[in-house]
């Protein structure tokens, strides 16, 4: 293989799973090649920081080599790489101390279910008619403005879709704690843009 | 029968199937998720027919997190430099390894 292969280059995941497994290392170029920018594209949601992004990315891709044996095509390659990035980047996240402590939040979190957070300043943004990059702007510093783990659970489940259940693996919490903490982050969430929250944009859901 | 229970028949009673507002705070997120018991949707879906504020809520919930769904994801594209550190990084690896 060449030292720089072309960017464009196409092999199919089931080709590539098959290299990795057979511990054939020039597979990790092709993968790097093939899919670095989308395990960049996941990590960057938790990090938002392109260098701490590019060391959660070569923790994936060390995991990814480890683990491939583990990856029994229950699901696509694609999701189990999302999901090892995933977590690489919520290991990243714990050290950094930006995630509290799980387990201590769990009970409190089933307790306050049903509660927005309370969150300095936590007013509805400015009412203004808003569409395209101001809109995704605006949602994009509310989800911001979370506190972990609220954060990541939004930006797992309603941002990037993985189930509850793999939410639940992946942060260590359990299956109740995540929902409550799913809920109150939505909740919280909701006030802030209330003002984009139309009925008529409802509506049409 | 004491005050209590007076009350509850009595805000039971505004929505004749017992389905009252205080339901719909517990049960929203199964709801939207579709992990609710069909029986109980059932009856959350007749409550919600005469009760505007719970839409409302409803809708709004539901508008949060399709917001979130469509727009939360920060778009960003790998730097060119980069990819090739990367190779760098996992060429170094594999060579350990």
């Amino acid at each position: 293989m060449p030292q720089h292969a072309p960017a464009n280059e196409t092999v199919s995941d089931t080709e590539l799973v098959r290299r990795l497994k057979a511990r054939d290392p020039e597979a990790m170029e092709v993968l790097v090649r093939v899919h670095g920018s989308k395990l960049f594209g996941i990590a960057y949601q938790f990090t938002r920081n392109e260098n701490v992004t590019e060391d959660v990315v070569q923790e994936a891709l060390i995991s990814i080599w480890n683990k491939i044996g583990t990856f029994q095509g229950r699901s696509s390659f694609t999701s189990w790489m999302y999901r090892v990035a995933a977590n690489c980047a919520l290991m990243r996240l714990r050290k950094e101390k930006r995630h509290i402590n799980d387990v201590s939040l769990d009970q409190e979190d089933i307790d306050n279910a049903k509660k927005p957070l309370q969150l300095p300043g936590n007013e509805p943004l400015p009412v203004h008619t808003i569409q395209g990059e101001e809109l995704k702007d605006h949602i994009q510093r509310a989800i911001d403005r979370l506190p972990e783990p609220y954060r990541s659970v939004v930006i797992l489940k309603d941002v990037e879709e993985f189930s509850l259940e793999e939410i639940s693996e992946m942060t260590n919490a359990s299956l109740a704690a995540v929902k409550s903490r799913l809920h109150r982050a939505r909740l919280t969430l909701r006030q802030m843009l209330l003002p984009y929250l139309s009925v008529q944009e409802a509506k049409k859901l | 029968m004491n005050l209590r229970i007076v009350k509850k028949y009595l805000k039971a009673a505004r929505h004749p199937l017992g389905y009252h507002c205080t339901h719909m705070a517990k049960l929203i997120f199964d709801y939207v998720e579709g992990t609710l018991d069909p029986l109980v949707a059932a009856k959350l879906e007749k409550h919600l027919a005469d009760c505007p504020e719970c839409i409302e809520f409803l809708q709004t919930y539901r508008s949060t997190k399709h917001l979130c769904h469509e727009h939360g994801r920060v778009e960003c594209q790998m730097p060119p430099e980069m990819k090739d550190k990367l190779l760098q990084f996992v060429r170094q690896s594999m060579d350990k390894a």
